[in-house]
């Protein structure tokens, strides 16, 4: 899993150096990022050049402004706004080149990871099963339960990439969770019990249900 | 057993959706750590949490994570490099002037044209800071078989054939005369940084500027160079050996730079050597006048027909036949009396392998004109009819003895 966990404390030390002046940190974040970056961006296209391309314009930019720029609390949800926001704007001016048929890019996502450590057939049967089910998410819920699942940000970060509000974040990865309970329930072997465990239970302490 | 209403009432009680919402528990997913496993434990010790909750959670975290892309060393390598031109460009923009950062010592490694090298750096350099990279040890790509081109943004052009044309011309750059067309990037977006392009051994290349100048690359050649010239100098930096017809601006001079030495002029023809690789280094002027500065051997000016050679610290001026220096650009080796172990050295560089000649034959003074368009083995073949030698290969050397 390509997660490190960050200090807040350590960011905002980062960034305030890196504000004065100081180039060895503004190095620092590329090396710590770029593939972060590179793999978030690929989940938009499968231009690899394109993605580079909107890389290395977050961090020309970044550089350039660097005298007008304010606080910044996760250095790495500034930089995936920022990629976020290069990549958009190049779908937008040329969107018969990179989408044919949408109108917004399609967060794209492969579950058919292999690197997963998981012991034993029947897991591995019911891995598989979980990633079937991801797959038939919506690419919003995917993009959700990524910047959740896989980067581990807070909501708040979550809305700012996302552009919704707290509520609507949490709503979101609701139902993103609900559809991956309830078709796990419906399909895996024991899907009986559990969907009857699921269904019977009452949500009293389910703050986020529906 | 308690039944299950009663445990519900109690504060630390999870359902699946709950874990699933929950900051702590997703970092115990993504960064599992002891504590935060036995913290999970007892909750399911004291039932305020369902086993099966609790694992469906954990695969269901481990089944969102999806197979990184993974950016390979080399072209995160790249990528850096090309950040770092455009924020020196950009602020060399905002300084009003335009200069190239002399080549530190440490860039050594960078000169093997292996991409190991180029590797090593990157690990190497990355902790530490890759911000002391100046343009020259950043830039120097990964050789190909093919010329390439290097835009400021990012984008890598390769261009097959053996004689490989790249005009610039407005906001364009054509290739082969507009084969293809690029958009130069530098003149409209206003991040320009630095273009290079890159000549493989056993290629040739030329290159026309937006000011009407001309370069012929040899073989083996890097040539840097701005976007778009700054108003006050038109400078490039060359690794390798070029020939220059320099569009005249008595304004806007222009200057060649390499690593031991510049060249300035405001509007001429020469030809410089200058191999990074290589203690020989030459400059032939054929017609104007030119300035060298070297960094140890001072200021030279040279008049036509003259050649300024430097090695070892040295360096001479003489007079010679410019023909001999030049022809290449022509895809023909005139040599006129020249030693063999030289003209092995040129044609080793000409067409990227590798030549010895024992001692007695380097010596041997050889004049005529070797057809640079054919192959190695028929100039080498051609060169042992003409004189009393023998050449065999071995392990991809090729080996000149006396008969």
């Amino acid at each position: 899993m390509g997660f490190d966990k960050e200090n807040p404390e350590d960011d905002r030390l980062l960034w305030d150096k890196f504000l004065a002046g100081d180039d060895e940190v503004y190095a620092y974040f590329y090396k710590r990022y770029v593939d972060a970056l590179f793999s978030y961006g690929m989940k938009f296209t499968s231009d690899r050049e394109l993605v580079k391309d909107c890389i290395q314009d977050v961090f020309v930019k970044l550089y350039g402004n660097r005298s007008r720029l304010g606080e910044v609390r996760h250095i790495r949800v500034y930089l995936f706004i920022s990629l976020k926001n290069a990549l958009f704007s190049v779908f937008k001016k040329d969107k018969t080149m990179y989408h044919i048929d949408t109108v917004e890019p399609v967060f794209y996502v492969d579950y058919t990871a292999e690197d997963i450590m998981i012991a034993g057939e029947a897991e591995e049967e019911e891995r598989q099963l979980l990633a079937r089910i991801f797959e038939s998410l919506t690419p919003r819920q995917k993009e959700v339960i990524y910047y959740r699942y896989v980067e581990g940000m807070e909501i708040d970060s979550i809305c700012r990439l996302m552009d919704i509000n707290y509520q609507s974040a949490l709503n979101l990865i609701s139902r993103s969770i609900q559809k991956v309970r309830n078709t796990f329930a419906c399909q895996s072997s024991d899907g009986c019990r559990e969907a009857k465990r699921i269904n019977l239970i009452p949500k009293q302490g389910d703050r986020y249900a529906k | 057993m308690p039944n299950k209403e009663e445990i519900k009432q109690k504060e630390e009680e999870f359902s699946v959706e709950e874990l699933l919402q929950s900051d702590k528990f997703i970092s115990s997913c993504l960064n599992p750590d002891a504590e935060s496993d036995k913290y999970y434990d007892e909750l399911v010790k004291r039932e305020a949490l369902d086993e099966r909750d609790f694992r469906f959670a954990r695969r269901f975290i481990r089944s969102a994570q999806c197979r990184p892309e993974h950016l390979p060393q080399g072209e995160k390598f790249e990528l850096w490099a090309s950040i770092e031109v455009a924020n020196k460009k950009n602020l060399k923009a905002k300084q009003r002037r335009l200069y190239i950062i002399s080549l530190a010592s440490a860039a050594a490694a960078l000169l093997l044209p292996a991409f190991w090298g180029m590797n090593r750096l990157f690990s190497e350099a990355m902790p530490a800071g890759l911000s002391h990279m100046s343009m020259e040890e950043v830039a120097f790509p990964e050789r190909t078989t093919d010329v390439q081109l290097f835009l400021d943004n990012g984008r890598v052009v390769s261009l097959g054939g053996n004689d490989v044309k790249i005009a610039y011309r407005g906001e364009n750059i054509y290739i082969n005369d507009s084969a293809v067309v690029l958009k130069n990037a530098g003149m409209d977006a206003g991040n320009g940084g630095f273009h290079q392009m890159l000549v493989p051994w056993g290629k040739r290349s030329v290159l026309l500027m937006n000011d009407g100048s001309r370069l012929w690359a040899n073989a083996g050649t890097r040539i840097v160079y701005p976007a778009t010239f700054s108003a006050d100098v038109r400078e490039v930096y060359v690794d390798g050996e070029v020939y220059v017809e320099a569009a005249h601006d008595d304004t806007q001079p222009f200057a060649v730079k390499t690593k031991s030495f510049a060249v300035e002029v405001t509007g001429t023809q020469f030809n410089l050597m200058a191999y990074e690789q290589d203690s020989m280094k030459s400059i032939v002027l054929v017609s104007g006048s030119v300035k060298v500065h070297d960094a140890h051997l001072g200021e030279t000016i040279l008049k036509p027909r003259q050649m300024y050679l430097s090695s070892g610290g040295h360096a001479h001026v003489e007079a010679v036949n410019v023909e001999n220096h030049i022809s290449w650009k022509s895809g023909v080796y005139l040599c006129n009396g020249e030693p063999l172990g030289r003209i092995a050295e040129r044609l080793a560089h000409y067409y990227g392998q590798s030549i010895a000649c024992s001692p007695q034959a380097a010596v041997l003074r050889f004049s005529g004109k070797l057809d640079l368009q054919d192959r190695l083995e028929n100039i080498l073949d051609g060169i042992t009819r003409a004189a009393p030698v023998t050449c065999r290969i071995n392990n991809g050397t090729y080996i000149i003895n006396m008969q």
